[in-house]
């Protein structure tokens, strides 16, 4: 989960008035269809690249624990990892609801935001329980 | 080229070895046709024995060339470039480096990473026998947040320069900077150039872990996103690599762990290493903190202040310099680029693989042929995924591979980083392999010295796997 505020800046402003609705948006080119990451600068040509809203599910392509100094000395577990969203594009994510001794590559992932503070709506992203995790693994885990 | 000339006052007829620029030679090729002597404002030279010259062969200016010119005439013929038979060509200068400088590194204080920068040029021009008035070019770099520049110049009172800039290819920076300085000396551009970099993260009083965190107290943008996110550190990132090679090929801690060991060994034969004197078991790998799981403290290398410069000339100057010149061979660098979409090869696949090739094809030399592997090490994972891009173990077996005994470390098959590199020795970025390098094939890397060391491979690697740079060193044979 996010832990502090982020503010926008000209390159985000789009991708956070999307997370201030709930959206998690991608770019499209619709010249050819293809569906491009967030980052994606679209001012190049905005006919051409347009923001299309995600449908926020995805599935881990890595994940690791960062081990987080806190100030009260104890230290925290935060899982992060590489979600490929199901467009095909990756986005870089805590993943809250998962056990960090647990193994998440292959794991289904839904978004959600959380604002902080007086700053943006942030997307994270949280594990979808699998009724059989260990199939949804073998099933998703592509390279 | 080899040409009859009055290069002085005495008005002696010698036979010079010039170089000259492109409007002088077109100037004496006309000249040669009219089978008359041609001026230029310094140099009066007859041109009457040459003969065939070819445009492309010229490189060099005639600046160089007036303070170069006075040769044997046996050298002369040597570095003909390859004469063909139909005439003497215009060589092209080979590169080496011929000077080294390495200051105190490591938990030292009190000087920026600008003085750190000028002290080490100052030591490599003097570990060459030059003076800082012989450098006509200087490539500047330094770490992401320190204060070195272009201004080096000033600090070192340098004047007429003919090459000068400061580039960033982050950890792929330092052997760039050797791959430029080569390419100046063989076009002419310059032809003695200090190559520098120096870094300053580390504060007196601050944690080490504060080095490279980001400064601004309200994050913005994309940026801010992930490090809200849990991921603001290059540690995190390598971690995600990492983790996908090890699921896709089964490779382990405990073969990470093995690389920091033999690392660690190199470090007890290396007195500036920062783990000198600290040994390693895999016990203690184990058992050290974790950083981002799968990545123990021992997985990531050092954080260290100091600076390193090499000087860049021709190998003919470098022959009649101080030290044994360490020719530039070959070189190539790899940016791949990521898609960060599916089917991405991130952690699987490094630049290595695409540069490396290329560079021992430039360099004439084959894999089997390198002595010496200079890799760069921000983390075992790095060495291990280079390793196998370079071919040196089979793609996806670098794990069990490297891990054998009698691979790594100072008695294996393999001498990979000698010094002990950024994980056990100093981490000045790209300069740690790139210095390593240098002391091996000068042969003067004392208990820690490979006995055959002809051809030393050096990589650097920047960003998150985005950035790579390969150089292939040799001995002057």
């Amino acid at each position: 989960m996010p832990r502090f505020a982020v503010r926008r800046d000209d390159a985000t402003a789009e991708f956070f008035d999307g997370t201030a609705r709930g959206e998690f948006l991608l770019v499209q080119d619709t010249r050819t269809g293809e569906v491009l990451a967030p980052q994606f600068d679209t001012t190049v040509d905005r006919e051409r690249y347009v923001r299309v809203p995600a449908a926020g599910t995805g599935t881990v392509v890595s994940w690791v624990v960062v081990h987080q100094r806190e100030p009260d000395g104890s230290t925290s577990r935060i899982p992060v990892a590489i979600v490929e969203l199901d467009e095909g594009p990756w986005w870089w994510s805590s993943v809250t609801g998962a056990d960090p001794d647990e193994e998440l590559l292959g794991r289904r992932v839904q978004v959600a935001f959380e604002t902080v503070g007086d700053g943006e709506a942030i997307p994270y992203f949280t594990l979808i329980e699998a009724a059989d995790p260990e199939r949804e693994s073998r099933d998703r885990s592509g390279y | 080229m080899v040409v009859e000339g009055v290069a002085d006052d005495s008005g002696t007829l010698r036979r010079f070895y010039l170089e000259l620029a492109d409007r002088d030679y077109r100037e004496a090729l006309r000249a040669h046709r009219r089978n008359s002597v041609t001026e230029t404002p310094a140099l009066r030279v007859s041109v009457s024995d040459i003969k065939s010259w070819e445009p492309y062969t010229l490189r060099l200016t005639y600046a160089w060339a007036w303070q170069a010119v006075d040769r044997p005439d046996d050298a002369a013929g040597e570095d003909d470039g390859g004469d063909d038979g139909g005439g003497a060509r215009m060589p092209q200068s080979q590169p080496a480096i011929a000077g080294l400088g390495i200051t105190a590194q490591g938990r030292v204080y009190g000087k920026t990473a600008a003085q750190f920068a000028a002290e080490a040029v100052r030591l490599a021009v003097t570990d060459a026998g030059l003076t800082l008035g012989d450098l006509d070019g200087l490539l500047v770099s330094g770490g992401l947040n320190s204060s070195i520049g272009i201004d080096l110049q000033g600090s070192l009172g340098l004047t007429d320069l003919r090459l000068l800039t400061f580039m960033q290819g982050y950890g792929s920076t330092a052997a760039q900077m050797v791959q430029y300085a080569a390419m100046a000396v063989q076009s002419g551009t310059a032809d003695t150039i200090a190559v520098v970099w120096a870094d300053d993260p580390l504060k007196e009083k601050a944690r080490t872990s504060a080095a490279y965190t980001a400064k601004n107290s309200v994050p913005r943008g994309w940026r801010g996103i992930n490090a809200s996110n849990g991921l603001y550190s290059a540690n995190t990132m390598y971690a995600l690599a990492a983790r996908r090679h090890m699921k896709k090929y089964g490779t382990t801690q405990d073969h990470f762990g093995h690389i920091a060991v033999a690392q660690r060994e190199w470090a007890q034969r290396n007195p500036i290493a920062q783990f000198y004197g600290t040994p390693l078991t895999l016990e203690e790998y184990h058992a050290s903190r974790y950083i981002a799981e799968p990545f123990h403290l021992y997985d990531c290398c050092l954080v260290s202040n100091g600076g390193v410069a090499v000087i860049v000339t021709s190998l003919d100057r470098a022959r009649g310099l101080r030290q044994p010149p360490v020719r530039i061979l070959g070189w190539a660098q790899a940016h791949p680029g990521r898609t960060g979409v599916r089917n991405d090869d991130f952690g699987l696949v490094s630049g290595a693989a695409s540069a490396g090739p290329r560079a021992l094809t430039m360099a004439g030399t084959t894999l089997d042929e390198i002595d010496v592997i200079e890799v760069y090490d921000c983390y075992t994972f790095t060495v291990l995924l280079t390793l196998e891009d370079y071919g040196f173990v089979p793609k996806g077996e670098g794990g069990p591979a490297l891990a054998e005994p009698g691979v790594l470390g100072p008695g294996g098959k393999l001498k990979v980083n000698t010094g002990g590199g950024e994980l056990s020795a100093f981490y000045l970025w790209g300069m740690t392999p790139v210095h390593e390098a240098v002391v091996q094939a000068r042969g003067q890397g004392g208990d820690r010295q490979v006995a055959k060391h002809d051809r030393v491979l050096v990589s650097g690697n920047g960003g998150v796997l985005d950035y790579h740079s390969t150089l292939i060193l040799g001995t002057d044979d």
